[in-house]
């Protein structure tokens, strides 16, 4: 059978915390421990080893080899020989969360300018787009009386 | 700096409570410095005539019964309190690009320019840029943001005090004349003194100057700020 699902909670498996004073930072399950709670270890995002409910955290496609239990010596290799933290950053998940946190951090100057920098694209694609519609619109407009015409023959016959 | 005693009386408890405690001290310390010069001035009780009877006589007046424990000019310089030098927010500095957040002028982006002896803010707009004038505010009544401006080329004449922005006083008295042309007087719009348009020009060139090497600074003094949807000013960072 098929299964629905393609992210197990499994030993080696990279999760996101989305809940607590660990809020945003990624870990590595090293055990399950029951239906609910896993062991968790993040030692190069500051995730120390730990028991967390299967509520806060989310699974990402991401998986390391482990060994259960696995200290932290052969966590860390592990880590380095998967490049964990350069593929972490390309998540589209992680990518949201820094963004997010990068337009939190703007001053009120940078919003401002942030907002000019949109304005003028907004207005560039607004002017193309509006050229396309009218374009087509008068396209639309040409095939109509062309067909008007093309009727109104036919009704002569 | 010198202390009186507070000996303490019991286990947590002194003799002066703390208020007291200042007090006595506040006098101590203007005797001793003798700032008051608190001289006693033997007075020569003041001669009054009076009636016994059918005779008249030059008596000396009564002496008040109580005489102060504290000269009264002691008194009066202990009391005396200088006001203290009212601290700047530390994330203001001269250049600094404020938000004003109440009154007239709420929303506007200002540049600060330096605090007045007052304490007060003096900030202008620049006016050409926004409508605000050099005008003074308290730093309550704004918002620091860490953009700058960089005004070291700004001179902000001396004149330009606490006493410079004292409203004029007017003539409480009114004649019978004035009374009935009140109403006219009110339509006359109130004019601007040539010395303030003359410091504002002023000042106003010498940012516009520095201004005009950054446009999206320029165009940002003359916008207003507001909170826009799912902004909240505790969150945001300016």
């Amino acid at each position: 059978m098929i299964s629905k699902f393609s992210l197990f909670v499994e030993i080696g498996r990279v999760v996101l915390i989305n809940y607590g004073p660990l809020l945003n930072k990624t870990a590595i399950i090293i055990d399950v421990l029951d239906q609910n709670r896993v062991l968790v270890h993040g030692p190069t995002t500051g995730v120390e080893r730990q028991i967390v409910n299967i509520k806060w955290i989310t699974l990402t496609k991401l998986t390391i080899k482990v060994q259960r239990g696995a200290r932290l010596a052969s966590l860390m290799t592990a880590i380095k020989a998967a490049d964990l933290d350069n593929k972490v950053a390309q998540l589209n998940l992680v990518k949201k969360i820094t963004a997010a946190s990068d337009k939190a951090a703007l001053t009120d100057f940078a919003r401002f300018k942030l907002r000019l920098a949109k304005s003028k694209v907004n207005k560039k694609v607004n002017n193309e787009v509006r050229k396309l519609v009218n374009e087509a619109n008068r396209n639309s407009h040409k095939k109509m009386v062309a067909q008007k015409a093309k009727g109104h023959v036919k009704k002569t016959k | 700096m010198a202390r009186l005693e507070n000996p303490s009386v019991a286990k947590g408890l002194k003799l002066f409570s703390s208020r007291a405690y200042a007090n006595r001290t506040r006098t101590y310390l203007a005797k001793k410095n003798k700032v008051a010069a608190a001289k006693k001035v033997a007075t020569v009780a003041p001669k009054k005539e009076k009636t016994f009877g059918k005779v008249k006589r030059v008596v000396a007046a009564k002496a008040p019964k109580y005489a102060p424990a504290i000269p009264a000019e002691v008194r009066a310089q202990a009391s005396k309190v200088a006001p203290s030098k009212v601290a700047l927010r530390k994330s203001i500095v001269p250049g600094t690009v404020l938000i004003i957040v109440a009154g007239r002028f709420a929303g506007k982006r200002v540049v600060f320019l330096k605090q007045l002896t007052s304490g007060l803010l003096l900030i202008t707009g620049p006016f050409r840029l926004n409508g605000v004038p050099l005008r003074r505010i308290d730093q309550r009544y704004v918002i620091a943001t860490s953009t700058k401006v960089d005004v070291s080329s700004v001179k902000v004449s001396e004149k330009v005090t606490d006493a410079y922005f004292a409203a004029e006083k007017k003539a409480t008295k009114k004649t019978e004349d004035a009374f009935f042309q009140d109403e006219k007087k009110q339509v006359e719009k109130k004019k601007i003194s040539e010395t303030r348009v003359a410091d504002q020009k002023s000042v106003d060139t010498a940012i516009l100057a520095v201004l005009k090497k950054d446009k999206a600074l320029t165009l940002y003094l003359k916008t207003k700020f507001f909170l826009r949807k799912g902004e909240f000013p505790h969150n945001l960072k300016f």
